[in-house]
């Protein structure tokens, strides 16, 4: 997964110099058995929360070695500014404990978080010795491990598969810790936020949810943010459709103004971004249900006709994906000059022309024939190959060359 | 309509500092379009709504070149953003443009009343519910694989000219390409009137000039229903 990436970059090594000015203050704790039942997963990303939460805090490397009794043992590394003295050292290991003690909690069964106190020593920076019989207490007996066996393996924290009440505690202790930065800073009233903390996962939210959590961020309340979306969908079918608006049809909508606007725009612009950087650079014809979610994110909901034309390199990869002309609703214009030039241009050895249909009927009119053959000829004149024509309307999609319009490829070689 | 339109305030009205480089963007997404707008820059953006009142530039800076590219900063699981230094506000904000994806790229199925032929024109009219209101005139604003758009009821007494002016602007909001007319009198019998005669022909002129057919004008009433196209009127 291309969010992994500059995590598996691993952190500077413990004991190792030369570090970097600022972070050779090096504590080192553990190694600590794992409570029982406890996922290695969750807890090396609580621990590494809760130390990376300490002032001064560095790098934090949080190290499992599946070796010893139970789930395995964890070893703590920070390197910070410092300083390295008992004291620190004694707060990290609080740190840990901590993290320990609410994973600890959170083992199934667990209540919803929502319902549950946060453990009283949390929003204090240095926790007084717990007392005996807490939680705390029971994860400070658990602190005695095995020794381990240096050097220890490299490990990869895997980010999914997360048992789900642990992902849930997490959640919570993240929204707790940025409620407490923030208003520690001065900047936001601690109001309690139905979107963030024990709300449902994004995947099982409604479309007036997932629009009220978006409007939360720039309408003074949630009651607002849910009435305003509320309208909002109702007028336009789905959230999806909603970010597809243009920005002057959604002013007219009640409770929306430009700030609300310019939200809904932005995250539409970044899912669109995001949408084209999962094709670009991918083989078009192989990955084509992955190319046809992105045509889909970007044609379907458009009133008007649109082409694209996306063009491909020798090895039949993306490498440019762009808007020609826009049309009217049952017309847009196509020049295959100038979609040759462009690909003479770009160095393209083949293109795919996409267009989509507002009535949400793909089928091609003659007048899509006769355009894709003009067009296969300008490209023909100058060796470059059209690969597919696909229409998009609405949810459903028409692919030439899957039906039979357009030849398939020639095989490299033949 | 309200007033509020999405033209910036005058260069002078946005207060200097962060509010006023919030403002300049917001102006740039919503006047220019998002193009102009580099990754960065929508980073940053984003950050605003989980950011009260504080410069995000750096934070987006930073969070970019850990991540690599925007893609992989909207692709990552919430926990590594925290990680990263993001808050909960931020990091919800850029789940949500991933699941915003994921809805964008799954097209809802629409599914609008066909009018393809009159039967189907006379069970979507409701004649019987109709004929029991004052006499009306009701336009169906269809899109070019006839399927339904909008209703539009016209005021009763409009002069044509009028009617065939508002006709029009709903048909361009609507994106309609054809219209068909029914004009429905309860208690005479089906004629063509002067007035049904002028309002069709101003309508025909400024649905012509804006590329709308007009399939048809019917009118019912106490008989046969009667088409004014079929009676060489169009």
């Amino acid at each position: 997964m291309a969010g992994l990436r500059w995590f598996t970059r691993a952190p500077p090594a413990a004991p190792a110099p030369p570090l970097p000015p600022g972070f050779d203050a090096v504590i080192s704790v553990g190694p600590y058995n794992l409570p029982e039942g406890v996922a290695p997963g969750p807890a090396i990303v609580a621990i590494r929360r809760a130390v990376n939460a300490l002032p001064g805090a560095g790098w934090v490397s949080v190290e499992h070695h599946p070796a010893g009794s139970g789930a395995g043992a964890i070893q703590v590394t920070s390197a910070g500014p410092g300083p390295t003295d008992a004291e620190t050292a004694a707060r990290v290991e609080a740190a840990v404990a901590r993290a320990m003690a609410v994973l600890a909690l959170a083992r199934p069964p667990a209540p919803p978080v929502v319902h549950a106190a946060p453990p009283a020593s949390l929003s204090t920076a240095r926790p007084a010795p717990p007392p005996p019989g807490t939680p705390h207490a029971q994860a400070h007996a658990a602190l005695p491990a095995v020794p381990i066996p240096f050097p220890l393996p490299p490990t990869r924290p895997a980010a999914a598969g997360f048992a789900e009440p642990a992902v849930r505690v997490l959640d919570a202790l993240a929204e707790l810790d940025a409620l407490a930065s923030f208003v520690s800073a001065g900047t936001l009233e601690p109001e309690p936020d139905p979107d963030l903390v024990g709300a449902p996962t994004t995947a099982a939210r409604t479309d007036v949810d997932l629009l009220a959590t978006l409007l939360a961020r720039v309408l003074p309340d949630h009651a607002a943010a849910r009435r305003t979306a509320g309208h909002a969908v109702a007028a336009h079918g789905s959230y999806a459709a909603v970010l597809a608006q243009p920005g002057t049809v959604l002013l007219t909508l009640p409770g929306l103004g430009p700030h609300s606007v310019a939200a809904i725009k932005l995250v539409h612009e970044a899912a669109l971004r995001l949408a084209r950087a999962t094709v670009m650079d991918q083989p078009a014809l192989t990955s084509f249900d992955a190319l046809i979610h992105y045509l889909t994110a970007v044609l379907a909901r458009e009133p008007l006709e649109h082409v694209r034309v996306l063009f491909l390199d020798a090895a039949g990869h993306i490498r440019a994906d762009e808007a020609q002309a826009r049309g009217t609703v049952d017309h847009a214009p196509v020049y295959p000059r100038e979609v040759a030039r462009r690909a003479l241009e770009l160095g393209a050895a083949s293109v795919i022309l996409v267009h989509n249909h507002p009535s949400g009927d793909p089928s091609p009119s003659g007048e899509d024939r006769t355009m894709t053959r003009s067009v296969q000829d300008a490209c023909g004149t100058v060796g470059i190959q059209v690969q597919d024509h696909i229409i998009v309307g609405g949810a459903r999609w028409f692919s030439f060359r899957q039906q039979g319009l357009i030849a398939p490829p020639a095989a490299p070689g033949s | 309509m309200r007033e509020q339109t999405l033209a910036p305030p005058a260069a002078h009205a946005l207060p200097a500092g962060p509010e006023g480089h919030r403002g300049r963007l917001r102006a740039r997404l919503l006047l220019r379009g998002p193009d102009g707008l580099a990754d960065a820059e929508i980073l940053e953006m984003l950050h605003f709504l989980g950011i009260p009142r504080r410069d995000a530039a750096p934070l987006a800076k930073a969070t970019l070149n850990r991540f690599g590219s925007l893609q992989a900063v909207l692709d990552a699981p919430a926990a590594l953003l925290r990680l990263a230094g993001l808050d909960g506000l931020s990091a919800s904000i850029l789940e949500l443009v991933a699941e915003s994806a994921r809805r964008l790229a799954r097209a809802e199925q629409r599914s609008r009343p066909l009018i393809s032929d009159t039967a189907r024109l006379l069970d979507h009219l409701d004649l019987p519910e109709r004929m029991a209101r004052p006499p009306h005139r009701v336009a169906l604003l269809l899109n070019n694989r006839n399927q339904l758009l909008a209703e539009l009821h016209c005021a009763p007494a409009q002069p044509a000219a009028e009617a065939a002016a508002s006709l029009a602007r709903r048909a361009l909001e609507t994106h309609a390409t054809a219209l068909i007319l029914a004009t429905i009198r309860p208690h005479a019998p089906p004629d063509v009137t002067d007035e049904d005669a002028e309002v069709t022909g101003c309508i025909v002129r400024t649905a012509r000039i804006l590329s709308i057919t007009l399939h048809d004008h019917w009118v019912f009433g106490q008989g046969e229903p009667l088409s004014l196209r079929r009676k060489g009127f169009l």
